[in-house]
């Protein structure tokens, strides 16, 4: 398929989504203007941010995973790689443990709906809502402390690299980084089990505390992402050729690696900051549109970004009005579909060509 | 006097493995235009070393056009100099034949700019040397072993470089596309461009204007096929009993283990 009406459908599919999004609520999907007029503020404040935030955050994730497995070469690279989510991980459950510590662990009642305020910041509201501090930054606290610990993962990552490496060490130093923050986080969860419920949101991913605030959050995140990445599309399409023939190219690779990095680390950030770690969209998504045909990275990098949005997008609204008034954690939908998609083109791929 | 495409000077190579023991030395060895130098060796003795220090322009020692090969920019010695090296293309890449040939003409477009009619008929002419036309807008990840190396190969030749290096360019090759890449190594030596390349077929090697063997941690003095110090260097080199002969057609000199 030429990448015109590669983009067509995704957008379509994108479309779809936000219709669906818009459509779901406590009584599953409700449909024509007339339903729509009577929700229209419950559709504009709630779920129209929600569903958009759903798109904006998969399409940051689908972004991320293309430039990760450009960058690493590696079609296996998903955008948690380099200690992002393991650090994002820690960082939450520091602020959960902290604001559970002062309200006392009796305030405690799981992540049920109370905080709208902007992102993950519901979670926090769930873990602490009547301590004093935490009140003042409403929503700020965990989304904030999920970006910057994810950013602080990616920065330990490069450190114990030695710097912007080519080749396998830097993947290595994130599984590294990723292995001893994520062993940091399970022993600060052994210390504070109350955080235990309200951190399973964060990792299981979900979209239910994203507001308005999300929308632009992510937004800014998606389009300095693409600013940051397109222009080294070509240094990608470099790389596939390895490390050592991209070197003899006269491109600026080291900058490209760089700008990359920051375009991955800043996506991620702000997705998980606001939808928590949802998986394998970053993952499935690249995948999903190389199937599609070939393309170069300018390519790969917008309609990956198109493709995880919808991704996401689906997911969301499904998981809103499947089993409505019930919703399901939209990281445990992304995990089945796009975890059973893998399993089938890995199966299709075996049978096709045997043992290489 | 035009100075050689390139031209090495007492060039001292270590180890790769970071232990600082010699491992390659090169007294004196030019590449003139218009000619393809084989270079042939036992394994481990250096050749691809010397392939990867001539295209990371790091060490001192290195001229193209008279220049200190680190006196150019980047950009500029990509321009002038291009190398296949034995990596292949990495898993799952999404390019097809004609974009990652196309890839070659990236030290004339840079990051930004869209390829034009110059870079198009560069690439399409690398894909008619090796026959690949007609499986241009195929991807890259369906090809065969042997495809895959032929479309590496037109990206060197699409730069369009005075000096070319290949490391080992026919593994994967069936004897047809040998012959074709041989043919289009000699089409663009007769237009002006030079080529060193790492042969492990002695027979092969022994069809290049020139041949150099490695020994013992020294680039032996290029000499022609038909030089009878060839035989000399490579029995030295391999610890065989290899002789160099003429072929009865009288046009070309094939090597054969006593």
């Amino acid at each position: 398929m030429k990448n015109l009406g590669r983009v067509a459908v995704l957008v379509s599919l994108g479309l779809l989504s936000l219709l669906l999004g818009l459509s779901a609520g406590a009584e599953g999907w409700s449909w024509g203007w007339t339903a729509w007029a009577a929700d229209q503020e419950l559709i504009m404040q709630l779920r129209l941010p929600r569903a958009a935030s759903a798109w904006l955050a998969g399409a940051a994730l689908g972004l991320a995973g293309a430039i990760a497995q450009g960058l690493f070469r590696n079609p296996l690279a998903d955008p948690y790689l380099l200690g992002s989510a393991a650090g994002a991980h820690l960082a939450v459950s520091l602020v959960l443990a902290a604001s559970s510590a002062l309200a006392g662990a009796s305030m405690l009642g799981g992540f049920g709906g109370l905080g709208l305020s902007g992102g993950l910041g519901g979670l926090q509201a769930s873990a602490s809502s009547a301590s004093g501090w935490m009140a003042l930054m409403p929503g700020l606290g965990i989304p904030l402390a999920a970006f910057l610990g994810a950013l602080a993962g990616v920065l330990c990552s490069l450190m114990l690299a030695g710097g912007l490496r080519e080749g396998p060490v830097l993947l290595l130093a994130g599984v590294v980084v990723g292995m001893l923050l994520a062993a940091a986080a399970e022993t600060l969860a052994l210390m504070a089990p109350d955080i235990l419920r309200a951190r399973q949101a964060f990792l299981l991913g979900t979209t239910a505390f994203a507001g308005p605030e999300s929308v632009m959050t992510l937004g800014i995140a998606l389009a300095l992402g693409l600013v940051l990445a397109l222009p080294c599309a070509r240094a990608l399409d470099a790389l596939t050729l390895g490390d050592d023939a991209a070197r003899t190219l006269g491109l600026p690779l080291s900058a490209c690696r760089a700008l990359l990095v920051a375009a991955l680390a800043l996506t991620t950030g702000a997705a998980v900051a606001q939808v928590g770690l949802v998986g394998f969209v970053g993952l499935a998504a690249p995948h999903l549109v190389r199937a599609m045909g070939p393309t170069l990275h300018r390519g790969l990098l917008i309609q990956s970004a198109l493709c995880g949005g919808a991704l996401l997008g689906l997911a969301d609204a499904l998981c809103r009005g499947l089993a409505a008034p019930t919703e399901w954690p939209t990281g445990l939908l992304t995990a089945l579909l796009g975890g059973g998609y893998l399993l089938i083109r890995l199966r299709q791929r075996a049978s096709v060509e045997p043992i290489r | 006097m035009n100075s050689p495409a390139l031209q090495i000077n007492a060039l001292h190579l270590l180890r790769p493995d970071g232990s600082g023991a010699p491992l390659l030395q090169v007294d004196d060895l030019s590449l003139a235009a218009g000619r393809w130098t084989a270079l042939v060796g036992p394994n481990g003795a250096g050749k691809s070393t010397l392939m990867r220090a001539l295209a990371s322009a790091q060490p001192p020692g290195i001229w193209i056009d008279g220049k200190p090969l680190n006196a150019w920019t980047a950009r500029e010695r990509a321009q002038r100099l291009a190398w296949l090296p034995q990596t292949g293309v990495s898993a799952g890449t999404s390019l097809t034949v004609q974009q990652l040939v196309m890839l070659g003409r990236a030290p004339w477009t840079g990051l930004l700019r869209p390829p034009d009619h110059a870079d198009l008929a560069s690439v399409e002419s690398a894909l008619q040397a090796l026959g690949l036309d007609a499986l241009a807008n195929r991807p890259i990840a369906a090809l065969s072993g042997g495809e895959q190396q032929l479309a590496l190969i037109a990206r060197v030749l699409a730069t369009e470089a005075p000096v070319m290096l290949f490391d080992e360019p026919v593994s994967h090759l069936d004897a047809p596309h040998q012959r074709r890449l041989m043919n289009a190594l000699r089409q663009r030596c007769e237009r002006g461009a030079c080529a060193l390349v790492v042969l492990h077929d002695l027979n092969l090697a022994l069809q290049a204007d020139a041949v150099i063997v490695v020994h013992e941690g020294r680039a032996l003095p290029a000499r022609s096929p038909g030089d009878p110090g060839l035989q000399a260097d490579l029995v030295r080199a391999f610890g065989q009993a290899i002789e160099v002969l003429r072929h009865p057609d009288g046009t070309r000199w094939i090597a054969t283990l006593v």
